[in-house]
């Protein structure tokens, strides 16, 4: 080996290592850069905040199907609505936990408990209020009755009703009534004449007609029948739940 | 001879620092554009949902179990519903944002442009299946 044929290795040697420790600088710097603003990102971003979750999780409560305060999806009864409590809606929804929180129906507070920051934007995002709106239908129930006197009406139509309906036939002797109708089904027959007080799971048709139907004979002056069902009236409303932070 | 040799390997230190300072910064862009939040397309699948929810629980214009039942029932019952129906259907949306129902007989509301992300939603009634679209120009 001759001179030349060492000195090459060496410089070699040499200029890998400059080139090595910037490169090590290079991807330290890389990383820890990437890093920090991957952990902003994921501490901004990914972590939903806990308020919305558990103002969705509400609001999902609220309308559901199946809670005890609905009569459907969506169908919030008005005075089950008004008795609703934090602590119920605290057994229902358990994000809501320890939570400020609001939720109203239109312009009118139903329920309410501390003082819920509406502002959903400012503050870091753990402590940032939430809000969620939804449309919901809310029902009075009204109690309707109606009493006819069946030598001159056989029919009571029902524009709009809910649950069952109670019919009460009062019988004049003689009187042949034997079968009630609703709309294109039979929910009623004696062959013997109906006589007293029925209770009647009636088609949902909206109106509903309650056809009493005789068997031949007129119907004698004096006997009557009593329809009583609920008939609800309903506004369609927004409902607003905020969460505070 | 020698400078060409150094030139090389330094250049050779700093593209494999290249790359790999490339290779994180692409694993960190996987952090940085995650979508954030709540989708706008989310909530306006919910407005839809909502809207059909509170539609199929009004009385009809003409005879039937609800709006939307009685509007699949049949050509002419759709005819009878159909004004009440977008009138409603006005109503129960968002100010802000427009909806079009489709049914098997005809549609209700605006048709809705080509460039925008509409929520949709859908409900059967038992005889057919309606469907929401609803959209914020």
């Amino acid at each position: 080996m001759n001179a030349s044929q060492l000195r090459a290795p060496t410089d070699r040697a040499q200029a890998n290592l400059i080139g090595f420790a910037v490169a090590v600088i290079v991807v330290t710097t890389v990383a820890v850069v990437g890093v920090a603003l991957a952990n902003d990102a994921v501490a901004d971003a990914d972590r939903r905040p806990l308020a919305t979750h558990a103002a969705e999780r509400l609001a999902d409560h609220l309308v559901a199907a199946d809670a005890a305060h609905t009569r459907g999806p969506n169908v919030l009864r008005s005075r089950a609505t008004a008795n609703l409590t934090p602590a119920a809606l605290d057994a229902a929804v358990p994000p809501l936990r320890n939570r400020s929180f609001r939720v109203s129906l239109g312009t009118e507070t139903v329920v309410v408990r501390g003082h819920p920051s509406a502002a959903v934007a400012g503050g870091s995002a753990a402590r940032r209020g939430a809000r969620v709106t939804r449309r919901v239908r809310i029902e009075r129930a009204v109690e309707r009755s109606t009493r006819i006197d069946l030598a001159d009406r056989r029919a009571v139509t029902l524009r709009d009703h809910a649950g069952p309906v109670v019919v009460v036939v009062d019988p004049a002797p003689g009187q042949s009534i034997a079968t009630l109708r609703a709309g294109d089904r039979i929910v009623l027959h004696d062959p013997d004449g109906l006589a007293g007080r029925y209770v009647v799971s009636v088609p949902q048709t909206r109106p509903l007609d309650l056809v009493f139907v005789t068997r031949g004979r007129p119907v004698v002056v004096g006997a009557t029948a009593t329809v009583t069902w609920t008939e609800p009236t309903a506004r369609t409303a927004s409902l607003v739940v905020v969460v505070g932070g | 001879m020698a400078e060409r040799t150094d030139r090389g390997q330094l250049a050779t230190s700093l593209v494999e620092a290249t790359v790999g300072a490339l290779l994180l910064l692409s694993v960190v862009a996987g952090f940085l554009w995650v979508p954030v939040g709540d989708a706008p397309d989310a909530r306006l699948d919910r407005h839809a949902a909502d809207a059909l929810a509170v539609l199929d629980a009004e009385p009809p214009a003409g005879t039937g179990r609800s709006r939307l039942s009685a509007a699949c029932r049949s050509p002419a019952a759709f005819a009878t519903e159909r004004t009440e129906l977008a009138a409603r259907l006005d109503a129960v949306l968002p100010a802000a944002a427009f909806g079009r129902l489709e049914t098997p007989y005809g549609a209700v509301g605006p048709a809705p442009p080509a460039a925008v992300s509409a929520g949709t939603a859908t409900r059967s009634t038992g005889r057919c299946v309606l469907s929401l679209r609803v959209w914020v120009p």
